[in-house]
């Protein structure tokens, strides 16, 4: 039994490892897109903030009104403070703007202040913000001078010294050290899983119906489960032989930067994690290490099951690579590809709600960015789920296809 | 019983009735695809050591016979037993006894001769395979070959390569579906070679060809298959021997067609058919190829003439034309 699934998983390795016409055309829409992303990157177009206005006094519903006359850089968005908090914890805005309660009595005593918020990892998204609320505030206080405002930087959760009445206290939940290519570079690892898992192991499985080796298979003894999984597992292999050295030369280049702090994992894990490079690097902590290797093992193991049932349903090499092909883009792009979901039309955020790639670069952002594996749970789950889900199905259906020729 | 058979420790029942053992046995089998009947009750049986070959036109039902053979289709009425087991209680013991040579030889292209070997020898849970293995490639004339990338074989070493893996797990049924179809003479030849090698220990062979000569040449006994039915099975002689003797008669055209109109209708006469030199007869067993002449030098004169024993080829056709589904 593991005799012929093992036996299985190593010729699909094999036969995948001697396809290099197949590898390109799941690796290159990936490449590409990369390319598309690192030269769009520049071109970071609006994203939703919360405005939470606290003050009831007329200076504070002014400065409301210069913030939301203010449409250039965000979209803005009236809340409460629990709204507001509620919406930044599940990454849906950016970043909250506060007003404060005694906005209109500090003003008075001239250290009133606008509280920000940010939320963001990227930064170049936070420096957007920054220079907005700066404008705003710069617009209070001397309408004639607000560009010039655009010449301040960030400041850290202190109060500018600025010769305008209206401080700036800027509240930094997460390191922004990552910049927006960095976390562009998360969609696309996901999008090479998901291509070579979609396209490898639906060729290998449409492929055998091609050339009859699916009549060697069922003809052999022994019955077609252990063949079934060995096929499952072999997608998987596949995945991980082509994912694992990518994913390695990011995290030596430092485009997938790990998230290293507080708790240290041991170096074999780094070492799993980036193959033989590991001990160049820094030290995952356990739990960051063990969720990214749980979020790529669904994923793949989700694309291996579609890929199966792909290649049972078309039997034709040809047709299966182109779409293998679109079926991953169109997964990359509807799960939220080229930037945060939140930020995309309403319509497209509720298609991305059925999409399981959403939740593996949600998740894997999280396991690789952030401190803290909020919301991360939820990821694994769906994931988890759909790889389950996915799984079966294809045991079942390639099995029913095997039964004849 | 081979020697082979007893070191294999195949389970063959002994039937009291025959002195080979019966390997295969098909009985009243058919199978429909949709309104296709690819077998229509069907019956063969197969003794050990003995080489049967299935020859029919495209569409015959070969294949699907194989199939059924090996319990990849469930036949919708009849039986198969293969080695005294039926095939569709025990399929997996009987695979295990079966090599199958399939039509479209199903190799992996993209990897060695060696790695599409130890791949069968994992599916048929060969232990410790690489002697084996050796030891088939040598068989087939292609270990030198054994680290070489499938795709670049001919067409004829991929056929070879498609024995080795079938041989691999020494099965007493060995099932060849269209063996030669595609390969140069030569490897025709060595293909050929290698059956006989096989059946001289006792191996048991099942093989669908559309060449008659391959039939004649390799086949104890030749089942002929039309529309999914079996309409003759028997020696490649005896066959012979019921399509009648050949009788070619030398006359001019003219003179050919008279005789044809007077003789067609003969109760002697299973066939005639006109051709360059003249007329050719096939007659019934129990006529006298003198009187058909005396017959037809009635009707005009006759340059000359010979019998001889008809070929496969011609059995075929008389039989086939002879069975035509109405
Ligand atoms: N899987 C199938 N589905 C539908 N029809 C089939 C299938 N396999 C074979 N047939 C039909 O059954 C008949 C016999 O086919 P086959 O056994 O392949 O013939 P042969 O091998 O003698 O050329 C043909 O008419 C063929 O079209
Ligand atoms: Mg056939």
């Amino acid at each position: 039994m593991i005799g012929r699934i093992w036996g299985m998983a190593r010729n699909d390795l094999a036969v995948w490892l001697r396809s290099p016409a197949a590898i390109a055309a799941s690796l290159l829409p990936a490449l590409g897109m990369g390319v598309l992303v690192a030269v769009l990157t520049n071109s970071v177009g609006q994203q939703p903030v919360a405005l939470v206005v606290r003050g009831h006094g007329r200076f504070a519903q002014r400065m409301a009104r210069i913030i939301q006359g203010d449409r250039d850089a965000y979209l803005l968005e009236k809340m409460t403070s629990a709204d507001a908090e509620r919406a930044l914890g599940d990454q849906r805005v950016a970043a909250i703007i506060v007003i404060p309660e005694n906005f209109d009595e500090a003003l008075g005593s001239g250290d009133a202040a606008v509280d920000v918020y940010l939320n963001n990892v990227n930064i170049d998204l936070a420096d957007d913000i920054r220079r907005s609320v700066t404008r705003s505030v710069a617009e209070f206080d001397a309408p004639q001078l607000g560009l010039l405002g655009e010449l301040h930087g960030p400041a850290r959760g202190v109060l500018l010294p600025n010769p305008y009445r209206v401080a700036i206290a800027e509240h930094d939940l997460r390191d922004t050290n990552v910049s927006f290519l960095q976390y562009q570079v998360i969609p696309i690892v996901v999008l090479i899983v998901i291509s070579i898992g979609l396209l490898g192991t639906a060729l290998l499985t449409a492929r055998d119906f091609e050339r009859g080796t699916a009549k060697m298979l069922v003809i052999s003894p022994g019955g077609r489960l252990p063949l079934v999984i060995g096929r499952l597992v072999g997608g998987t292999l596949i995945t991980f032989a082509l994912i694992t050295p990518l994913v390695a030369l990011g995290f030596l280049t430092r485009y997938i930067p790990y998230c290293a702090e507080e708790s240290e994992a041991p170096r074999w894990l780094t070492l799993v994690l980036s193959g033989p490079c590991g001990w160049r690097l820094p030290v995952p902590s356990w739990t960051h290490g063990l969720a990214l290797i749980g979020l790529l093992t669904a994923v793949t193991l989700t694309t291996v099951g579609l890929g199966t049932l792909l290649g049972v349903a078309l039997r034709d090499a040809r047709l299966v690579t182109m779409t293998a092909l679109n079926g991953a883009a169109y997964m990359f792009f509807l799960g939220g590809g080229f930037t945060t979901v939140p930020f995309l039309p309403d319509w497209i955020q509720i298609v991305s709600r059925l999409v399981p790639t959403r939740y593996a670069i949600d998740g894997l952002r999280q396991a690789l960015f952030y401190p803290d594996l909020i919301g991360f749970g939820r990821d694994i789950l769906v994931l988890s789920a759909c790889a389950v889900s996915s799984v079966m199905l294809a045991s079942l259906k390639l099995t029913r296809a095997w039964r004849r020729r | 019983m081979g020697p082979h058979a007893q070191a294999a420790g195949a389970p063959i029942s002994d039937s009291p009735t025959s002195e080979a053992a019966t390997v295969v046995e098909v009985a009243g089998v058919d199978c429909s695809f949709g309104r296709v009947r690819a077998l229509d009750g069907l019956s063969l049986r197969v003794l050990q050591g003995t080489v049967v070959g299935i020859v029919g036109p495209n569409g015959a039902g070969k294949t699907t016979l194989i199939d059924v053979i090996c319990g990849l289709i469930r036949p919708d009425r009849g039986t198969v037993r293969v080695l005294g087991q039926d095939v569709a209680v025990n399929a997996s013991a009987v695979r295990a006894q079966i090599g199958v040579l399939p039509q479209e030889t199903a190799l992996y292209d993209e990897v060695t001769a060696l790695q599409n070997l130890r791949f069968a020898a994992a599916l048929y849970g060969i232990p410790r395979p690489n002697a084996r293995i050796t030891e088939v490639l040598e068989l087939v004339g292609l270990n030198s070959r054994r680290k070489d990338v499938v795709r670049g074989f001919s067409g004829g070493m991929k056929r070879r390569l498609a024995i080795a893996r079938a041989l691999l797990h020494d099965p007493q049924l060995l099932i060849l579906d269209e063996p030669t179809v595609g390969v140069d003479v030569e490897a025709r030849h060595q293909i050929w070679a290698h059956v006989r090698s096989l059946r001289a220990v006792g191996r048991t062979f099942v093989l669908t060809t559309n060449y008659l000569d391959e039939a004649e040449a390799l086949c104890d006994r030749v089942a002929i298959l039309r529309a999914g039915k079996l309409i003759a099975e028997d020696t490649p002689a005896a066959l012979e021997a019921r399509t009648g003797r050949c009788l070619e008669l030398e006359c001019w055209h003219e003179g050919a067609a008279r005789i044809y109109e007077r003789l067609r209708r003969h109760s002697g006469v299973l066939r005639a058919e006109i051709v360059d030199f003249g007329l050719r007869l096939y007659l019934a067993v129990d006529v006298s190829p003198e009187d058909i002449v005396h017959e037809a030098r009635a009707v005009c004169s006759i340059e000359g003439f010979r019998t001889r024993s008809p070929d496969l080829a011609e059995v075929f056709r008389a039989l086939t034309a002879a069975s035509a589904p109405s």
